[in-house]
């Protein structure tokens, strides 16, 4: 599967911060989307998943045969870099509420316990309210519940960042190793994750996407370019 | 210190006028009116602070006058109608005293959270004591002013407000010395106990409430029987808080730990609201952002579940985890309300002229109860508290606002906010025709029938009506403030609406018509509310950015 963004416009009051984005990222990889504060990272993840209305342009999917149809909500997991979760449940009742749900959507669906095991939720946790939990262990249970919704495209911003460095590597892996199934675009600030951790990236400056094509070109030129890049995208937007 | 005021006044006045740009610029119509770039053009923010100041002028009177007016002067004025052998003007500085006392712990802002303090102490850095003293100061004076002019005014309106000319002067500076006085008492406490005297202490809250009770009785009990204290007494423990309070403004003004109190209700603010929101959230409704108290999570959840699955699971813990926030107030309205009715019917059988009056009117007021039930209706508060302890974090997620799960919940909240209604809407629809019963009750007993079946549908109305809205208009943003414009019109009209129940003389003369009419359109109207909410809830339900 493909999702294609096709001239996405958003403008804010006299602002344009997208003119126009288009892309196509596909399935099995993992995108990095690289771009300046401001540059509209957050709106092109807000109009994919339906928070924001554009002004213009569409998304949608393509299949192996070229059938296109459009992107729904159901195809969308959005993680947030601030965690939300309800806080009035326990880990535990979250995890049996969204199962319950997602009865006979899910290919098998396994107990709470195991989920929570497999992000490595410890069991005295299990039956804390979420109100309680640490920054780093909500943002786990806010993975989970997008990976266990398993939508297509799964949009991850800033996801790594109130991580200990020991749940980064395990997230990360997890992320890689469920890659296959997903179109995953995770925003990020930080080079080395998205170097690290992605396939692709793809610059949001100018309000247009860019693909960076790294080739064979050694690591410290190819951050040197991204650079660049992002800086004339910046002078630009300045002089625009 | 005057330098710290007029900063803070800067930072307070820009805050309301962008504030209010802000909302005027989300107004459809205004919007193209007003430029993103509003809040740099400095003639359209004059013109805004101009309104402000009027405003807040206006207001202030308007609030003293308001509050003399119902609190202090109407009792009296009833009192006397009802024969009650006590000079007026006697009567009402007896009660202004008392209510003054419980004014200056309750109504008291040196020790108060607030976003602009956060701003301005914490983020801005400012010197926390003059902040605190010179805001104070101003609140001050304005309260001797406003209460100055006030008072004044009504000794010169009211002929039988004739209290002794020195009072227009002794009384504006009594309450303002009984702030200063409960200010000095609430540091040393604080100091002592490392907490503040207010209603939610952790182990004096009780006594706040007691002194209240106790401020409340002395007001007006005695007053009732027509004892008020002499003006002399009155004068001399004006005189003796005013010393206090002048004491205490000499210990305020040598204190020097106002950035460690400040902080301590700026870290118990916060801990009602999560994270970087905070100063935003802290500007909304705090009562719905309560916290889940220790007693209200009960961790045997799971085997209590009754079995419960998906939706109902999920509303089932949403409701028991928040149940003091959900149900107290109803079950008190209930609790009151029945001893309303239940001392109404006694009366009834007891003074036979009064059974005979109300015989007469009963039905008439039957309309008047539509009004009674918009505001005792909890639909708002229960909608806030589903928006802001749960819907806000969960909207997040797209499984969330699929359609199926959207009218699962919706269907078990109806249940839930019905039920929560029904509480008080049952006392009244049987305390209603037991008091008519009593009365003399009537021989077409389908009139008993109606008053109760009109009670429960109106209240059945508002509760379809509220979720209905929240879920159609839903107004709330991210960061919890309240942005629809749409959700604040219907709220306009559903208040106007009720209003008019109280002031129509057609509806009361037609009561029973009024009844018949109000079941039917109850039906109709929860039907296409549920019809909508099916059709459109799954595309409106989301958060506001």
């Amino acid at each position: 599967m493909k999702l294609i963004a096709d001239g996405i416009r958003k403008s804010f009051d006299k602002k344009e911060v997208l003119k126009g984005a288009s892309f196509t990222f596909e399935q099995g990889r993992i995108y990095a989307l690289l771009g300046r504060n401001g540059s509209g990272k957050t709106t092109f993840f807000n109009c994919l998943n339906e928070d924001l209305k554009m002004d213009s342009g569409s998304f949608c999917l393509e299949d192996e045969a070229g059938a296109r149809r459009p992107v729904t909500t159901d195809d969308i997991g959005y993680v947030l870099s601030t965690p939300v979760v309800p806080e009035f449940l326990t880990a535990r009742e979250i995890l049996k509420f969204f199962l319950e749900i997602n009865e006979g959507r899910i290919e098998h669906p396994q107990t709470p316990d195991s989920y929570l095991d497999w992000v490595q939720i410890e069991p005295e946790d299990r039956n804390k309210l979420l109100r309680d939990f640490s920054h780093g262990m909500k943002n786990k249970i806010q993975m989970l519940l997008n990976l266990i919704a398993d939508p297509l495209v799964l949009l991850l911003d800033e996801p790594l960042t109130s991580l200990d460095v020991v749940a980064q590597e395990e997230m990360k892996s997890l992320l890689k190793s469920r890659k296959a199934e997903h179109i995953t675009i995770l925003s990020t600030h930080i080079m080395e994750l998205a170097l690290d951790m992605c396939d692709d990236v793809v610059l949001l400056h100018g309000g247009v996407l860019t693909h960076m094509e790294r080739g064979d070109m050694p690591l410290e030129e190819y951050k040197d370019r991204i650079i660049t890049a992002l800086k004339e995208g910046y002078a630009e937007g300045q002089n625009a | 210190m005057l330098n710290a005021f007029l900063i803070s006044r800067r930072l307070h006045t820009e805050y309301k006028v962008n504030g209010t740009l802000n909302v005027l610029r989300h107004v459809s119509l205004l919007r193209k009116v007003l430029p993103p770039d509003v809040y740099s053009q400095s003639w359209i923010k004059s013109v805004v602070q101009v309104f402000k100041i009027i405003g807040e002028v206006f207001s202030f009177f308007l609030g003293k006058a308001v509050y003399l007016g119902i609190m202090v002067l109407l009792p009296c004025i009833f009192l006397k109608d009802k024969g009650v052998e006590a000079d007026t003007a006697a009567m009402a500085v007896h009660i202004l005293f008392f209510m003054t006392l419980l004014g200056a712990h309750i109504h008291n802002p040196l020790f108060e959270a607030s976003e602009e303090m956060f701003y301005a102490v914490f983020l801005l850095r400012m010197d926390a004591k003059k902040y605190a003293l010179s805001n104070y100061i101003y609140f001050l004076i304005k309260s001797f002013l406003g209460f100055l002019v006030v008072i004044g005014a009504c000794r010169a309106i009211v002929k039988s407000f004739a209290l002794p000319l020195y009072f227009v002067i002794l009384l504006p500076l009594y309450v303002v010395c009984a702030k200063l006085l409960a200010s000095w008492l609430n540091l040393r406490f604080f100091r002592r106990h490392g907490s503040l005297i207010t209603y939610d202490a952790p182990k004096y809250g009780k006594l706040v409430w007691v002194f209240t009770a106790v401020c409340v009785l002395a007001a007006y009990g005695p007053v009732v029987f027509g004892i008020t204290l002499p003006y002399s007494v009155v004068t001399a423990l004006c005189l003796a808080v005013i010393a206090g309070g002048a004491a205490s403004a000499v210990m305020l003004y040598g204190a020097k730990d106002y950035r460690r109190v400040l902080r301590y209700i700026e870290l118990k603010n916060r801990e009602l609201v999560s994270d970087r929101d905070e100063a935003v959230k802290a500007a909304t409704k705090e009562s719905t952002l309560k916290k889940i108290s220790a007693d209200d999570l009960d961790q045997d959840a799971p085997a209590k579940d009754k079995g419960l699955k998906g939706c109902a699971f999920f509303n089932e813990l949403f409701v028991r985890r928040h149940r003091k926030l959900l149900t107290k107030t109803a079950k008190l309205q209930a609790a009151v309300l029945a001893l309303v009715f239940a001392a109404a019917a006694a009366a009834c059988l007891l003074v036979p002229d009064l059974a005979a009056r109300v015989n007469s009117n009963i039905l008439g007021v039957l309309p008047i109860f539509l009004f009674v039930m918009y505001m005792l209706n909890r639909g708002e508060t229960v909608t806030q508290a589903m928006f802001f302890n749960c819907d806000s974090s969960m909207m997040i997620y797209n499984i969330y606002r699929r359609p199926d799960v959207i009218l699962g919940i919706f269907t078990e909240r109806l249940k839930t906010l019905v039920r929560i209604n029904l509480l008080p809407s049952c006392v009244i629809a049987a305390g209603l025709p037991l008091v008519y019963l009593c009365s003399g009750g009537t021989k077409r007993p389908f009139e008993y029938a109606v008053m109760a079946v009109t009670i429960l549908a109106i209240s059945v109305f508002f509760s379809v009506h509220y979720l209905t809205m929240y879920y159609l208009l839903q107004p709330y943003t991210e960061g919890l403030a309240q942005k629809g414009v749409g959700y604040r019109v219907v709220m306009g009209l559903t208040y106007a609406v009720c209003y008019a129940g109280l002031q129509v003389k057609a509806l009361r003369a037609n009561s029973l018509l009024f009844g018949i009419v109000v079941c039917i359109f109850t039906v109709l109207y929860v039907a296409a509310a549920l019809v909508l909410t099916y059709r459109l809830a799954p595309k409106t339900f989301r958060l506001r950015r």
